[in-house]
């Protein structure tokens, strides 16, 4: 079994740091990135990513705006867009790109719960 | 300006009066005038008749001498009326006092003549009356009467005065009623209706004229109560409006504020708990930092439900209405609660119809009204409470009760109650949004909600909604 790989985006460090301890335990490869450009770049290099986890509101461009643009260049990874403050036009955008939403605050379980239900999907 | 209005009215009434009380005068004097001259005739002719019997009489027993004494005598003796014994056979003229003896030559006996001229140098008519006297030896004798008709005169001029009198006195006493009744039917009721015009113009609306007549004013003042109770109802409604306007301004600022805080404080607060869930993870269930970390996420999940309902409020989701049976939506929402009721000894009771009530509404949020407000109702309840929730169409839409049994809301308190943070609850108990929320929803829906409560008795919420949007 290869070694899951995830993008971890967060302008936060307290939350990316969280973030990655959590996947650390589920032994995952994680790369990190603090902005929607960080993020973006980071897609346009390491194709072979199994999982993009991005919060929504980042400096711009924010994490919808990073889907977005990945999707027009063709990136199909799943995405599980986190966000505090999701309105009706947030989760419209989201299902349209076909991206996961978990609302903050979450527990570990509900975030490992969806991670897992992500990858059986794109398995 | 009534003064004018009642003198205007006098006056009119005084010049229609007047000329039929100058008529009448005129007609009663001509007419007394006629009587007067028609009884002065028959007493001349009856009292010349008397004197002229007499005097041929004595003429005849005692000479002429005599007869001529007795017509002396006679004429002293009436002072009105001068009487004289005359010749009209004569061709000569007597004397200048009476008119010519031809005009008088064929008196009979049985045909006295009576007739009314002026002497030359009278102010006044006099009547003259000749009745036939045939002394012996002088058969063409006659007794003349002249009665002075210069009293006439002085009786008519007497009479005019007093219909003069009259006139002034009908005048005045009308123009008294007038002014009386004017005062009293008009006068009064005008005033009235000015005050109230002044009392309506500075915006006093409490004060209403009453019932008090039944004529042209009353119905005047009658649409003037009509006019305030219709200017009061818009005034409220209007007030209402701005209250509810300022009410909604209110809540949406705080909403943004709420919004931008539980935003600012979800991240930290997901970092908390989420570490604490690792040390929960990571340290056996019997270690401290194991149970430590427990309570921490035990608070954090406190703080994130609170968040949570922010959210909720501030988020103001619009609602997705389809049409669904409002009755069924209603006891699904009380479904759930029923283990709720049951763990604090209360009663839920649901008075609607058996047939569906059907509204456009976004059900999920409708059930989340009715759960706010039945927790509401149950935490406010002693046990063995009972809580109504009734539901029904009403003239504009459909209306939703829910009421219980419970210890009231304070008056000083009822205004603030759908104020987002405002709770009455004890700490950690309730965040203060439900009602806000609720409200909201209600609002989103075209909606109100209203509340009245008895402190010691319970609370009502009655919440209209209409059963289509447009």
């Amino acid at each position: 079994m290869t070694t899951l790989r995830v993008i971890v985006a967060d302008d936060d460090p307290a939350m990316r740091g969280w973030l990655v301890a959590v996947l650390r335990r589920k032994g995952a490869t994680i790369i990190s990135a603090a902005s929607g450009w960080e993020l973006l770049s980071l897609l346009a290099d390491e194709h072979a990513c199994d999982l993009v986890i991005s919060d929504v509101r980042m400096p711009l461009p924010g994490g919808l705006h990073a889907l977005a643009m990945a999707r027009a260049a063709g990136v199909s990874t799943p995405f599980l867009l986190i966000t505090a403050f999701a309105d009706d036009q947030i989760r419209g955008a989201a299902k349209s790109l076909h991206a996961d939403l978990l609302d903050k605050p979450f527990h570990l379980r509900q975030l490992e719960a969806r991670i897992d239900e992500i990858l059986a999907r794109s398995a | 300006m009534r003064l004018g209005l009642m003198s205007k009215l006098a006056i009119a009434i005084a010049a229609a009066i007047l000329p039929v009380i100058a008529l009448s005068a005129v007609l009663r004097v001509r007419r007394e005038a006629e009587l007067f001259e028609a009884k002065a005739r028959d007493d001349d002719v009856l009292l010349g008749r008397a004197v002229a019997a007499a005097a041929t009489s004595v003429w005849r027993t005692s000479g002429p001498r005599e007869a001529k004494q007795l017509v002396a005598a006679a004429n002293t003796r009436e002072h009105d009326v001068r009487i004289r014994w005359i010749r009209t056979d004569a061709t000569e003229p007597t004397d200048n006092e009476a008119p010519s003896t031809p005009l008088i030559a064929p008196l009979r006996v049985d045909a006295p003549l009576t007739l009314r001229a002026r002497r030359p140098n009278d102010s006044a008519d006099s009547l003259f009356t000749y009745v036939a006297a045939p002394m012996p030896g002088a058969p063409t004798g006659a007794i003349e009467l002249r009665e002075s008709l210069s009293y006439e005169d002085a009786f008519l001029s007497s009479t005019i005065r007093h219909a003069a009198l009259a006139t002034a006195a009908v005048v005045a006493s009308c123009t008294l009623l007038a002014l009386g009744l004017g005062a009293v039917l008009v006068g009064r009721p005008i005033a009235s209706l000015v005050q109230q015009a002044r009392r309506i113009g500075d915006g006093d609306l409490s004060r209403r004229i009453g019932p008090t007549r039944r004529d042209e004013l009353g119905v005047l003042s009658g649409e003037l109560d009509d006019m305030c109770d219709r200017l009061e109802a818009a005034r409220v409604a209007r007030n209402t409006a701005l209250e509810q306007l300022r009410h909604a301004e209110r809540l949406g600022a705080v909403g943004k504020l709420a919004a931008g805080i539980a935003h600012e404080l979800g991240t930290p607060l997901n970092v908390i708990s989420g570490h604490a869930q690792l040390v929960v993870d990571d340290y056996p269930p019997e270690s401290p930092a194991h149970a430590n970390a427990a309570i921490v996420i035990d608070q954090t999940d406190r703080v994130a439900t609170i968040i949570r309902h922010l959210l909720d409020f501030a988020r103001r989701r619009s609602p997705e209405r389809k049409v669904r049976d409002l009755v069924a939506t209603v006891r699904h929402a009380l479904q759930v609660l029923q283990p709720l009721a049951e763990q604090r000894g209360a009663t839920i009771a649901v008075e609607a119809p058996s047939s569906p009530i059907e509204a456009e509404i976004d059900a999920g949020q409708i059930e989340q009204v009715i759960t706010n407000l039945a927790i509401n109702g149950m935490q406010a309840m002693a046990p063995n409470g009972r809580l109504t929730v009734s539901i029904a169409r009403a003239s504009n839409g459909v209306r939703i009760e829910v009421a219980d049994t419970g210890i009231g809301i304070p008056r000083d308190v009822l205004p603030k109650i759908f104020e987002p943070f405002f709770t009455t609850k004890g700490v950690g108990e309730g965040s203060g949004l439900g009602l806000s929320v609720t409200y909201g929803i209600v609002h989103e829906h075209g909606g109100s909600i209203e509340v009245d409560s008895i402190v010691g008795v319970g609370s009502r919420f009655a919440i209209s909604l209409p059963e289509r949007t447009t």
